[in-house]
């Protein structure tokens, strides 16, 4: 391998860092060339040094994503590194399994947020506007209705009705009848039981839901900080600090 | 702490070459590989981490022949973390010759 092709390699599997961090790669990787070249190496001989471009690209994609969420500990960050670390582990694949669990257990919490966010979004609305079933129908199913019939009787009588484009949104208002009536839904909201509920009660549940969605997102956070701390930690330890560059 | 020293001693030997004056990667590593068995290609991911830690700074020298030249300076975070490293080593590497010393 020479240096061109070295330098390609190392920067097609940087691909997705940002560009001043590629540049200050690539840029230190050329100076190692020249300084080899200086001491009258080979290029082949200092590629070989080197060792494994996507090795090492890879290394350091795990280094700079590691910064990046050391420096912010946002899900994107996060998102970001959770790849980077998988890929270094493939290097070292006895411990890929165990590894991934843990960031894996950790999206499911972040998930857990976003549904409790979502429910809380929409009981704390139905709390306040005590509509408490959306059934969202394509008016296609209405088709063969004449234009009397469908003039005379809304198709879900004391449901409040309205046509958006191609669909029909019913929305169940307090004492209608139970069941919207279309042949099928495209999007059926009902939140069940809870509707026996007294409008603050659904409202301050929402609320709750909320305020917990919050709280797991943080600590979350917190906890993916944690985790990868420590599993960077490990990654450092073991990587191949002693072995050949010669591996797989 | 001992898995640590294990595969962290290559951290400290560069935090005390670094120690004795700044230095660019390829001497650090023409350094190294007369003492210990490594591949050149891991002192780049291992300068990032010592950066990533604050141990270490950097700071770029212009060369008449091609690109400038990164060198390394050690921080004094950093030569906090050598005295705690050195310290650590000298401990375990005690002890570990207590027990090898007495099977002798």
């Amino acid at each position: 391998m020479n240096q061109a092709s070295y330098l390609t390699a190392l920067k097609q599997t940087l691909r997705g860092l940002p560009a001043d961090e590629i540049a200050d790669i690539l840029r230190d990787c050329k100076r190692h060339f020249m300084d080899g070249a200086a001491e009258g190496r080979g290029e082949q001989d200092i590629a070989r040094g080197l060792g494994d471009p996507r090795q090492m690209a890879m290394e350091l994609r795990a280094t700079v994503r590691m910064a990046a969420y050391e420096k912010k500990s946002s899900i994107g960050n996060l998102m970001r590194l959770l790849p980077a670390l998988a890929g270094m582990l493939s290097f070292n694949m006895f411990m890929a399994i165990p590894a991934l669990i843990l960031p894996l257990l950790l999206l499911s919490a972040y998930l857990l947020s976003v549904a409790s966010a979502l429910a809380g979004v929409v009981i704390a609305f139905s709390g306040v506007s005590g509509i408490d079933h959306v059934a969202i129908s394509p008016q296609r199913q209405f088709i063969f209705q004449s234009a009397d019939e469908r003039a005379k009787a809304p198709l879900a009588p004391d449901w409040s009705s309205v046509d958006i484009g191609n669909f029909r949104v019913q929305l169940r208002l307090p004492d209608a009848p139970a069941q919207a009536h279309s042949v099928y839904n495209v999007l059926n909201l009902d939140i069940g039981p809870l509707a026996r509920w007294t409008d603050k009660l659904r409202l301050a549940y929402g609320l709750a839901l909320l305020v917990l969605a919050a709280g797991v997102w943080r600590g979350s956070n917190k906890m993916g900080r944690a985790l990868l701390l420590g599993l960077a930690n490990y990654l450092r330890l073991n990587l191949s600090l002693f072995k050949n560059a010669d591996r797989r | 702490m001992k898995t640590q020293l294990k595969k962290g001693v290559l951290d400290m030997c560069v935090l005390c070459i670094l120690a004795r004056r700044d230095s660019y990667a390829y001497e650090i590593v023409q350094q190294l590989a007369d003492s210990i068995d490594m591949s050149e290609g891991t002192i780049y991911p291992l300068m990032r981490r010592l950066q990533n830690e604050a141990w270490v700074n950097s700071y770029l020298i212009e060369s008449e022949s091609g690109p400038p030249r990164k060198y390394y300076k050690l921080g004094d975070t950093g030569r906090q973390q050598l005295a705690t490293m050195r310290r650590e080593w000298r401990e375990f590497s005690t002890e570990v010759n207590m027990i090898v010393g007495e099977e002798a």
